[in-house]
């Protein structure tokens, strides 16, 4: 999942002539006074982070002038929302309104269709509204080959309670608008909350939530978004190499992503840092569990799914390119991928970072395979002589707690011995 | 008769094969470990049974090949995959006096 800021998810709505409030994103407290004396009257401060409900957390600020906006602003980018630093804010005019909505278009994989919800009950704690007054809120799924319609989303906003004919205007207009959106740039969900009427009579987005789907990002290079946005921070070196492998070659899906780039959290926790790579959610958390209870810390996160034994290469190359490692730990859930191409891909990368070795590391490394082509995976590894290094241990079909001990043993002996 | 065979791959790889080892392997692994075959013998040396632009979009990036040949054949072919960024990142280290574990034996060997 991508998801974009507030602001980016304003321009694509506005580039599709919807409503949006004047507004500047500013990085500084000076910036922030200087755009709302720009705007004049009332303005309005966001932080912007990836997380929803800053409302209901009091970080959205209504202020007036640029002395107030600049203090305001100096506390907001000393906050931390949701434990995300704030680093921009989207200073914004206030726009009164008589009536506030809530509208988006997202992938609904119950009915496998684009579906489309309004629901005349927008602003905060609309799920709390909704299943109190489920007439409140009305879906439709869209049928993607035809598209939505003007006069079906103008249908749907008719079915909410008191919705006026200019409203079932206004807001279908908003619908359509948010599906071209949504098939234009590959999203997952597009959604305004609130969408408001404002005192002029215009429909106007306050806010907007917009996801992309993973494989759509190197489509959308016009966006220049990073996938590592979502840890809220700016990518690191070696993340953006890695990113480079997918932009060259985007078969498959490829992520990696740092979780203690440069080793201070490890060093507090008093953790030995190591690579990792693996695949699955599920299997990447169970793994990272046990690991992490006998004292490790996986200061990287990955996740591949089927792409060429090339890549798997570059991406071992990368994971164990961070400096601080001391061990490094490859797992599987019960994959259906070929894990053959993951074995040779990552004897590739060894025999290329120790050719004097024939591909034996100086650091602890486990292997386990299970899945498709598990067995041959192992044997692959056993015949380039890679099992035969006392720093290798090579797993099959084995648990994650069982690999995290293997490395244990491993990494023990390892400091025991000649190091 | 050239002493090198290249052709780019689908993920951007160069397919180098040193024909000078290939004269004395007579395993000929090449031919049979690759999954779409592109590679068959002429004149007791490995050639590409498709033309150069059509190995470019047939060539899935397994490594069945180069694996295959430095295991049980001479030794003669490699697909280089540039990584000049990761490269750069680990010069910048190694001239900041840092380590890096991955290759700290022998450095990185895209050299």
């Amino acid at each position: 999942m991508v998801r974009l800021y507030e602001y980016q998810g304003k321009r694509l709505l506005s580039g599709e002539g919807v409503g949006t409030p004047r507004g500047e994103v500013c990085r500084s407290a000076r910036e922030a006074g200087d755009a709302a004396e720009k705007l004049g009257g009332k303005v309005v401060l966001k932080p912007q982070v990836l997380a929803g409900r800053r409302g209901k957390l009091g970080v959205i600020r209504f202020v007036e002038g640029s002395e107030e906006a600049e203090k305001a602003a100096t506390e907001l980018f000393e906050t931390k929302v949701y434990g995300f630093p704030v680093r921009e804010l989207l200073v914004e005019e206030y726009v009164s309104f008589r009536r506030s909505f809530y509208a988006s278009v997202f992938s609904y994989q119950g009915e496998r269709k684009p579906m489309c919800i309004v629901s005349s009950a927008g602003g905060i704690d609309i799920e709390e509204i909704v299943s109190r007054h489920p007439q409140q809120l009305v879906k439709q799924p869209i049928n993607i080959l035809e598209g939505l319609r003007g006069y079906q989303a103008r249908n749907l906003v008719r079915k909410l309670p008191e919705a006026s004919s200019r409203e079932i205007v206004l807001i279908g207009g908003v619908l359509e608008r948010l599906y071209k959106v949504y098939r234009k740039y590959d999203c997952k969900l597009v959604e305004v909350n609130p969408l408001i009427i404002s005192e002029e009579g215009k429909a106007v987005a306050l806010d907007a939530r917009i996801e992309l789907d993973d494989d759509a990002v190197p489509r959308h290079p016009e966006l220049g978004l990073r996938v590592t946005e979502e840890a809220g921070r700016p990518e690191t070196k070696l993340e953006s190499i890695a990113r480079t492998i997918d932009m060259e070659d985007p078969r498959g899906i490829l992520h990696f992503v740092q979780a203690d780039p440069d080793g201070s959290y490890s060093k507090r926790l008093n953790l030995v840092p190591i690579g990792f790579y693996s695949t699955g959610t599920g299997s990447t958390l169970t793994a990272m569990d046990e690991l992490v209870r006998r004292g490790y810390m996986p200061v990287n996160t990955t996740d591949t799914a089927l792409v060429p034994a090339s890549k798997i290469y570059k991406l071992t190359k990368v994971i164990l390119s961070q400096p601080h490692i001391q061990g490094y730990v490859f797992v599987t859930p019960h994959s259906s991928q070929q894990l053959l191409l993951y074995a040779r891909g990552m004897v590739k990368a060894l025999k290329e970072l120790y050719p004097k070795t024939g591909g034996k590391p100086n650091i602890p490394m486990v292997f386990c395979f299970r899945g498709g082509w598990d067995r041959e995976a192992v044997e692959l590894l056993r015949k380039h002589g890679i099992m035969e290094s006392p720093l290798v241990k090579v797993l099959w079909r084995a648990t994650e707690a069982e690999t995290a001990e293997a490395f244990h043993e491993l990494y023990k002996r390892w400091r025991q011995g000649a190091r | 008769m050239p002493d090198k065979l290249q052709a780019e791959t689908q993920g951007k790889g160069i397919i180098i094969i040193d024909l000078d080892r290939c004269k004395g392997c007579s395993s000929k692994v090449c031919v049979g470990s690759c999954p779409v075959n592109l590679i068959k013998i002429e004149e007791g040396i490995p050639a590409f049974s498709k033309p150069i632009d059509e190995v470019k979009h047939l060539c899935m990036d397994c490594l069945a090949c180069e694996l295959e040949c430095s295991f049980q054949g001479a030794g003669a072919l490699k697909i280089v995959y540039e990584m000049p960024q990761l490269r750069k990142y680990l010069r910048e280290l190694e001239e900041g006096g840092i380590k890096v574990r991955g290759g700290e034996a022998d450095g990185d060997s895209d050299k």
